[in-house]
């Protein structure tokens, strides 16, 4: 373990416990507010009906998983650059909000699709995608929980989470070109105009959202990183003094 | 099947999931300065 | 760094992989073994009728690669690991990418070795035309299994070191895998009924560009895993 990182944590981490809640609670607003809404301006679909209102947190769910799995690229590849800890821990968090949103893109995907197609499933390649995307991260978490020693736990994920970004738009056209090879057209949910502000509305409090998942965690893992390096340096140098 | 248990369906889930995940967040705070306050009580200790 | 010592080394690692898995065969039996048994049991719940076999063998094909296949990967590291040989292999400057290179080679051949037993045995069960495409279907093998074992390559230099690896290596793994699936069953599917070569060829270019991005990507992220 390279000294300099772990120094850079084993200082008293900076406590931006305050302006996290704040976040939190601004958070909570933004989502009822826009849930709220969505819910009494939207008219009913001319086709959809009420289920229209599913949508008000499937795609903005599904805006957050690509900005997470984004946030979660740049962040290993940094980390493999400069080995800084934090880079790591601010993937791994992250993955975790992104495996949130991306679950729950899929259980609302599936939520909708069974009274409007009758089928809990069809293969869609955008969902299927987020399908592969949910594994590939859970697999992320997977290695880490695995993986004891702090330094190999950051190098590894890093690459796992740098392939499994890069892998991303590979699965998707595979499986729009598997799909249309077969000849198995599905339509499209395509967005009425009228919906496109409720979307962006509620696209953005997710978004206040995510961020609060990820800040919490990423301080509450600097803290316990933080707390394991300065037990470990205490073990080593003063002994057992309980 | 009415559309509104859909619906209701979706929103519950959407709660669940975002309300355990928040009490999760909370857990893993807590658990972290439980940590700091081991560590600083090894060093203390010294 | 010449490119004939890089070669070398590469083949060095290749044959020494080779030689420690000839001498007791033990692994390569124990996974045709587990390789038929999967063909049998596909067949049994596919059902005796053959047109539904037939339609579901090149799915069945690869699936069963698949899953026999990935007993191997960790397997490859093994031999390091026990005898600690891991960091001595890896003081030369470049070494890693010859390290990752050898053992894919290795890899390639042990599995290309199953399949050269299973595929027929395949053939026979599920009463598939083997013969007429053969120059198709063993590119499509060759060019499907080098994506399989390039990313098997890669992901088991981490599984084979910790802990539940034989459930995390499938975990890791299989969702890279989707695209090159997706590939090679078409592929081997058009090629099984006869198809005009038109699909197939589609298949197989892409296929072969996977290759080219996945063993790319392996190649360059190795050495973030392979150390200590």
């Amino acid at each position: 373990m390279t000294a300099s990182t772990s120094s850079a944590l084993s200082q008293a981490p900076t406590r931006g416990g305050g302006r996290v809640r704040i976040l939190g609670w601004l958070a909570l607003l933004a989502v009822v507010g826009g849930q709220g809404v969505a819910f009494l301006i939207s008219r009913p679909d001319r086709d959809m009906g009420h289920l229209q209102k599913i949508m008000y947190v499937h795609v903005p769910a599904a805006w957050c998983a690509m900005v997470a799995f984004l946030v979660v690229f740049v962040a290993s590849v940094l980390y493999l650059w400069r080995r800084d800890e934090r880079h790591d821990l601010l993937a791994a968090a992250a993955v975790e909000a992104g495996v949130v949103m991306t679950g729950l893109t899929l259980l609302l995907g599936m939520i909708w699709a069974k009274p409007t197609w009758g089928v809990w499933w069809t293969w869609d390649p955008r969902l299927t995608t987020t399908a592969i995307l949910f594994v590939i991260y859970a697999g992320y978490l997977a290695l880490r929980s695995f993986t004891d020693d702090a330094e190999r736990r950051a190098r590894w994920s890093a690459a796992v989470g740098i392939l499994g970004f890069l892998n991303v738009p590979i699965v998707y056209f595979s499986v729009r070109w598997w799909r249309t090879i077969h000849q198995v057209q599905s339509s499209p949910a395509t967005v009425d105009p009228a919906y496109v502000l409720g979307l962006r509305l509620n696209a953005v409090a997710f978004l206040v959202l995510f961020v609060y998942f990820v800040a919490r965690r990423y301080e509450s893992s600097k803290l316990e990183r933080a707390a394991e390096t300065r037990i470990e340096a205490a073990a080593l140098t003063g002994g057992i003094h309980v | 099947m009415s559309d509104w248990l859909y619906i209701g369906l979706a929103y519950g889930v959407t709660l669940i999931a975002l309300l355990g995940y928040t009490l999760y967040l909370r857990a893993c705070a807590r658990r972290a300065e439980a940590l700091w306050a081991e560590a600083d009580r090894r060093e203390v200790g010294r | 760094m010449s490119m004939r010592t890089e070669a070398g080394r590469i083949a060095a690692v290749a044959w020494k992989d080779l030689m420690t898995e000839w001498r007791t065969k033990a692994n390569f039996n124990a996974v045709v073994f587990l390789a038929v048994l999967t063909l049998l049991l596909f067949g049994f719940a596919l059902g005796p009728d053959t047109n539904a076999l037939r339609a579901a063998a090149a799915g069945v094909i690869w699936l069963t690669i698949l899953f026999s296949g990935v007993l191997a990967f960790n397997r490859s590291y093994q031999l390091e690991l026990e005898h600690g040989a891991l960091e001595a292999l890896l003081l030369y400057p470049g070494s890693h990418k010859s390290l990752y290179l050898g053992k894919l080679l290795a890899n390639l051949a042990f599995v290309l070795m199953v399949e050269l037993v299973t595929v027929p045995l395949a053939a026979v069960l599920y009463d598939l035309p083997l013969l007429g495409p053969l120059g198709g279907l063993a590119l499509v093998l060759f060019l499907g299994t080098v994506g399989f074992v390039a990313l098997g390559t890669f992901y088991a230099a981490m599984a084979s070191r910790i802990r539940a690896r034989e459930v995390l290596l499938p975990l890791l793994l299989f969702p890279m895998l989707v695209p090159v699936i997706v590939a090679a069953v078409e592929a081997t599917s058009a090629l099984l009924s006869g198809d005009a070569m038109g699909d197939a060829g589609s298949w197989m270019r892409l296929l072969f560009v996977f290759d080219v991005v996945f063993v790319t990507a392996s190649v360059l992220a190795f050495e973030h895993v392979i150390g200590e």
